[in-house]
Formats: structure tokens, sequence, C-alpha cells
């Protein structure tokens, strides 16, 4: 009877712990996994598979430190343990950090005694020359402990098979009741009768649990209760004030001998045996992990060296992502045009309809072709190199130091983070305000993230910057650069003070070791699953795009290009491009550049008249350096550099922030700051020229 | 000048004034005495380990001054200042010299 119920087991832990690693391990599943906190905000699900064929659901909850109801992220722990939906639990512990880790342990413990326990990381505490004894452990804790590294691969099964052991009742577990002081105690035993009532004795365990939380004056614990019965709420009053005669509090209390009883399990099972063993090296020189640690912050927050330090990281990634893109593009294009001739040539042979052949070959197949190939060499070259800093564990370090620059804007340094992934690609950068806990600040990050100009549109800026302006291209690139962060900040600044109005709250933010990326998870989980899918996802949405753009241009059939429809929509917009200094083609060149920023320039090609299909612009070139002035070009770009992001990046920005309308209003905000900004650089450009003369 | 005996209690070395930690430099230690936070951000520093007796130490603020890195019980986390206005601590004294100051 047991066999056929597919088992629940779920992983808690806190965060950065190694959480989602076991979790993809065991379900083959990607979630997102990275060295730095915070990143399971929802909870995920997936099945593993026994070797005996059976599906476990294996449910991974939000990393927490501790097992109260305040946070979003605990609530939706405490709430999925306490409806005991799971069958038992494994509690992902780091063993490098094992008193912190065991505090969580004790907690979960007196939530349920089907507790397996995974002390993660376990290469790393040997590296630091510890030994952790293991049997020690599962006798002061009283449930099953397994070691592991999770990475690796490294005891995950063995976790999940106690786990079924633990579920099933083979394994026993006699976990240990933390003791508080006497006070606490006599408190939890005035309060218990109350709770057992009101809880009807269906949380039989969880009443002493309850009765803490309700102790340390958890909201949602005591609105929990408080339905039934009053009483609870008056002795609670009670038991504070019996608190307050001892000079102290209760939630302290409980905190303090929880966290007493943590260290002392961890100094009876943890010794140094050894000195640190493993090392990096560089040359001559090699340090512990630890000691390289510490050298590196201090280069990264060092008051001088440290912002432009990251600057230089992350323009060398992006240097990197522009360069090593260059060939594969170039070959890539060569490709779509061999396949466009066949295509063509295809079509003919078979007497297919002009205009199916259009919107099918000329439409879809060059457009998705085209974008594929300026698109995905530097997504995934961008994807690989920022997974490589994630791992590594810069990233926690640039929110570190720029948290007190966006605090001035309404905003906190984990969106920082959000801008720089941005850079390379908005997708990932909307995907990365997970790690900010606070959702009113993490939708300012999603509404703001897509004003950073993405690689996409580098890669228009950067031509057109250089074939404009000459030797002026760099200081245009900068401007361009400190255009688009001032808007950010502006961006930010407007909605904290508008829309999304409010307190900033605590920002705490572990500063996790610097860790070795491993090849594992950059091979299947970036390369697969980020940067192959998201490219998946982005063509999808291009293709309709592609599709309707063709159109456009080519109805109604041989007529010359001004009474095509794109045609009458250059005509139009001219007249909404006028104040803003911007003429019908830029505008209308900006509208086709949606599905992906890529192909700006062959939009442009189009919305000049010079082409009708999103071939390869050749002829464009020289036509915009004729065509356009300095001040109407770098207009041009500053609004191209702002406006809106790519198709794809909606579609995402409505899934992060959780309803399509947030989405919409992305769109709007983006396109008024675009057009405010434009509109300042060309009537402030145009004054500046007026003067001059 | 010179103390009868060594201080013998734990507690008694330190310095009966307490401060809050955004007042201590780089590379000082302190004794936390008190969390005078409202309750929310109280009970997310009290689950991360930061209850009075904790010995903790800041490792070095941010660029710009603010935030700072604290490191308490093995492992670090960084705090606002603005937060960290609110954890009262209490440095511990220089060791008091029981030798005289030539040999």
């Amino acid at each position: 009877m047991v066999a056929q119920k597919t088992l629940t087991i779920a992983l808690l832990g806190n965060p950065n712990t190694g959480k989602s690693t076991l979790f993809n391990a065991l379900t083959g599943l990607h979630q997102h996994v990275g060295n730095w906190p915070g990143k399971t905000v929802e909870k995920a699900e997936g099945f593993a598979r026994l070797s005996d064929g059976r599906r476990i659901r294996i449910v991974d909850l939000p990393g927490t430190y501790a097992l109260h109801a305040e946070s979003p992220e605990e609530r939706i722990a405490c709430e999925f343990l306490l409806r005991g939906e799971a069958d038992a639990v494994i509690v992902v512990v780091d063993a490098t950090n094992l008193a912190r880790n065991l505090y969580l342990v004790l907690q979960a413990l007196e939530l349920t005694d089907k507790v397996v326990v995974a002390l993660n990381m376990m290469d790393e505490v040997e590296a630091k020359g510890l030994k952790m004894d293991t049997q020690r452990l599962r006798e002061l804790l009283g449930v099953p402990v397994v070691p592991m590294v999770a990475v690796k691969g490294e005891g995950v099964m063995e976790a999940l098979q106690t786990a079924v052991a633990v579920a099933e009742g083979v394994t026993a577990t006699r976990p240990v009741q933390p003791r508080y002081g006497f006070l606490v105690e006599t408190c939890v035993q005035k309060l218990l009768p109350h709770i057992q009532r009101v809880v009807n004795g269906q949380w039989q365990k969880a009443g002493r649990w309850l009765a803490l939380r309700v102790l340390e004056g958890d909201e949602l614990a005591l609105a929990w209760l408080a339905r039934g019965d009053g009483d609870v709420r008056r002795l609670l009053d009670e038991c504070r004030r019996e608190a307050e005669g001892f000079g102290t509090s209760l939630d302290l209390e409980i905190a303090r001998s929880l966290h007493e009883h943590a260290e002392t399990i961890a100094r009876a099972v943890i010794a140094q045996v050894h000195r640190p063993t493993r090392h990096w090296r560089i040359g001559r020189w090699s340090m512990s992990i630890s000691d390289w640690t510490e050298a590196l912050d201090n280069l990264l927050t060092h008051r001088w060296l440290g912002i432009p330090l990251t600057l230089a990281i992350f323009g060398g990634i992006f240097w990197l992502t522009a360069i090593g893109a260059n060939k594969p593009s170039d070959l890539l294009e060569g490709g779509v045009s061999w396949l466009m001739a066949h295509l063509r040539a295809f079509a003919s042979a078979i007497g297919m309809p002009w205009w199916l052949k259009g919107v099918l070959i000329d439409g879809v197949v060059l457009g998705v072709g085209t974008i594929f190939a300026v698109m995905f060499p530097p997504m995934l070259i961008f994807y690989v190199l920022y997974a490589v800093l994630e791992d590594f564990g810069l990233v926690p370090r640039i929110a570190f130091n720029l948290d007190s620059l966006m605090q001035k804007v309404g905003s906190q340094g984990k969106h920082c983070l959000s801008c720089m992934v941005s850079y390379g690609c908005n997708i990932p950068g909307v995907l990365a305000t997970r790690v900010i806990e606070d959702p009113r600040v993490r939708l300012i990050a999603i509404l703001t993230a897509a004003l950073n100009p993405c690689n996409g549109r580098w890669g228009n800026l950067l031509p057109l910057s250089l074939l404009l302006f000459g030797k002026g291209a760099p200081l245009v690139l900068v401007a361009l650069i400190a255009i688009s962060f001032v808007a950010v900040l502006f961006g930010s600044w407007l909605l904290s003070r508008t829309v999304l109005k409010g307190e900033t709250t605590l920002f705490v933010l572990e500063l996790p070791p610097y860790r070795k990326p491993s090849l594992r998870k950059l091979l299947v989980n970036t390369i697969w699953e980020r940067a192959v899918q998201t490219q998946y996802r982005a063509l999808l949405v291009a293709a309709p795009f592609c599709a309707l753009i063709w159109l456009l241009s080519n109805l109604p059939t041989d007529a010359p290009f001004e009474r095509t429809i794109t045609g009458h929509l250059v005509a139009a917009l001219h007249l909404v491009g006028k104040p803003l200094g911007l003429d019908g083609s830029m505008l209308t060149a900006c509208l086709f550049a949606l599905p992906a920023k890529e192909i700006a320039l062959a939009s442009l090609a189009i919305t000049y008249g010079l082409q009708r299909t999103l071939d390869e612009p050749t002829a464009v070139l020289d036509f915009l350096r004729s065509h356009w002035t300095p001040l109407s070009a770098f207009t041009f770009l500053v609004f191209y550099a702002l406006y809106l992001p790519c198709a794809y990046t909606f579609v995402v920005q409505a899934k992060e922030a959780g309803h399509w309308k947030w989405a919409v209003f992305a769109g709007i905000f983006q396109l008024a700051i675009a057009v405010l900004f434009t509109f300042a650089v060309h009537w402030g450009g145009t004054a500046l020229l007026a003067l001059w003369r | 000048m010179v103390p009868a005996e060594r201080p013998e209690a734990a507690g008694d070395d330190l310095r009966d004034e307490t401060m809050p930690l955004n007042e201590l430099r780089p590379g000082q230690k302190a004794i936390l005495k008190a969390i005078e936070a409202p309750t929310a951000l109280a009970h997310r520093l009290m689950a991360l380990g930061l209850v009075p007796g904790t010995e903790m130490e800041v490792v070095r603020t941010a660029v710009f001054g603010d935030p700072i890195e604290v490191r308490v019980r093995g492992f670090r986390l960084t705090l606002r200042k603005r937060d960290a206005q609110f954890l009262k601590v209490a440095i511990r004294k220089e060791p008091a010299s029981w030798l005289p100051r030539k040999l």
C-alpha cells in the first residue's frame, strides 16, 4: 500500500548550501544554481527515480535561516511542512558552517520526526583540515546523517534512499528535542493545552513548535491560532510580562538556547586534525581558500581599486563576447544565405505561390535565421562567462559594494547585479532579480532591467557609432553607457517614489567563500538550459514578427516603397518622431527590431526603402552616413539604446513580476523614459548647436 | 596602575558602555550586548546567530563606506550601517598589562 503512493521528499536548508544543486542532481531538472544566496524563491518540484524504478516527488523549498513564518520564503517552507505534505525532509547543511546550519536542523526536528540531514560540501571540510564525526552527529541529533558533495554527485542517491527509508518507517528516527530555559519551558507548558485544543489534535508534534512561534511573537502563528482561541493572546501577554520581569524577552531566549544547543553539537563533532590542505596556486604562490577569499575581497572592496576592477572584469567579459562572437556569427550568416538560396530554388521548383514563399521563406526563415546567426554566438559566450563569475562568487561582492549607491534611488545592491547581467542580455538580467528578497525592490529591478542596453543593442550601437562619428566613437559609446545608467537610476528613483513606494527593508547578504566553477554545471546547465533554451523560446516569439515584417514591407504587391504598408507606417510615424528629432524610418525600424534588437540595421535598410527583407544589410551604412546629421544620429542611438527590450524579455518580465500587466507597464514605462531622454538630448543638442554657431 | 589580579569572568574585561556596531573600525572585535531593532529585523538577525554574547568582528566596509562586512560565528555577512546601529556592542579592553614597562 505504501509502495503504491508516490512519496514526497522536501529539501530544506539555509540559502547557498547546495540545495538547488542537490535538487538538480536528483531530478535532472535544471534549477538555476549559483554561488549566491537566495535563488529558490518559489518552491520547485521534480521527480527522482530510485534504483528500483520508483518515482519520488522532490520539492525544493526556498532557502531559509529559520522556520518562523516572517519572510515570504520562510512562510512557504513553514506552511508546506505544517501541512504534512512531505513524507520526509532532507535538511541540506553546509558542513563548513555547521553551527549556524544546525539551528535550522533543530527547528526542523521540532516540526517533524521524518528528517534526514545531508552534510554538503564535505570536500571543503576536509580541505580545511577538519574532521567531522558523522556517527556522533547522528547520535546527537537522533536522525540519519549523510555526508555529501552535491556538485560531484557524491552521496546524493544515499541521501535520497535514506530519506525514503525514513519516510517509509524502515529507518526509525528519535529526534532530539531541543530544551529551552526554565522561563521558556514554563511558558510553553502554559500555552500547550490551549494550542492542542485549537489545532484539535491534528498537528500532534507541531503543537510545541507552534507554542514556541507564538512566544516569539510570530504574527502568522498567532493568526492561525487566534481564530479558535482568544486565550492564546492573553496568555502570551502574561508570559511576555514574566520575561520582562527577568529583564529579557522570549524571542531572544528561544534563539539563544537554540544557538547554544547547535553550537554545542557542532563543537562535539568537529575537530581540527591537520592544517588546511587544499590550496589554489598562482605561479609560486599558494594560499588556502580562505586566505584567497580574504585577499581577493580586500582588492575588490578597496576604496580606489574596487570599482575600476569590477568594471574591468565586466568590460573584459563584454569585450570577449563581442570579439568571440564575430567569427561564428559570420559563419552562421553564411549558412543562412546558403540555406536561403536553396530554399528559394526549391520553392520555385515546386511552384509555391509567391505569398507563401514570401511569408515563409523570405519572412520567417530568413528573419529567424538572421536573428539566430547574430544573437546566438554572443549569447552563448556571455552566458558561459557570466556563469563562471557567478559560480566563482563574485556576484555578492558587487552587490555589497554598490548597495549604498542604489539605496539612494530607493533600491539596493542586488539590483546592480541585474543591471550588469542586463548589459549582456536582458533576459538573465530579469531573472537575476530573483536574489532580491524584497518584492518591492525586485519589481523595481524587473521594470528597469531593460533600460540597460543589451549585447544585441551594442551590436548595432558599436558599428553605427564607428561609422557616424569616426574617432569620436569611444566618446559616444561612453556617453551612451552613462545615459543608460542614469536612466536606470532615474527610473528606480521615480518608481520608488510613485508606484512602488515603501521602506527599504533589511539588506542581509552572506558573502560565501570563492569557489571553483563546476564544468559539469557549465555544460549542462548554462549552455543547454539557459543559452539554448532561451534562444529557442526567443526565436519562437520572433517568428510571427518576422512574417509580419515581410507582409508589411511587401504588400500591396509590386507597389513602390512609399505605397507599401511599411511606407505608410513610416509616413505616419514621421509626425510622431518629429518632436524627438527622429524620422519615421528610425521609429519604424525600432518597431521592427522588437523581436530581436540585433536586426535594427537590417530594419533600417527596410524602412529607408533600400531592401524588402531582413537580409544582411549592405547599402544602408553608406546611405545613413550621407543622410543623418551627427545630432540626429546621436538622438537615434539614445532612443535605440533605451526604448524597449526584445519581445521575449516582456514574456520573462511578465513571468517574473507575476502578472502580464506588469509587462505592459514595463513597456510603457521604458518607452516613456526613452522618450524623455531622447527629447532632452535632441532639444539640448539643438540649443547647444544654435549657441555654438 | 597595576591591577591586583586578572579579571576572571569572561564579561568582566568588557568596557561598561556599549556602542552601535557601525562605529567599530574594520578589524575591531566586540561582543554583542543588545539588539534594539524592530521585531522583524531582530528576528532575522537572531536566526543568523546574532544573539547577545556573540562575538562579532567588523571585517571591512564597502567601497562607498556602507554596508559593512561582519564576521560572526565563523561566517561573513553584510549589514547596512542603518541596520547595524541597532546592534549594541561592547569592545574588549586592551589586555591589562601587569608587567612593568621595562623588563
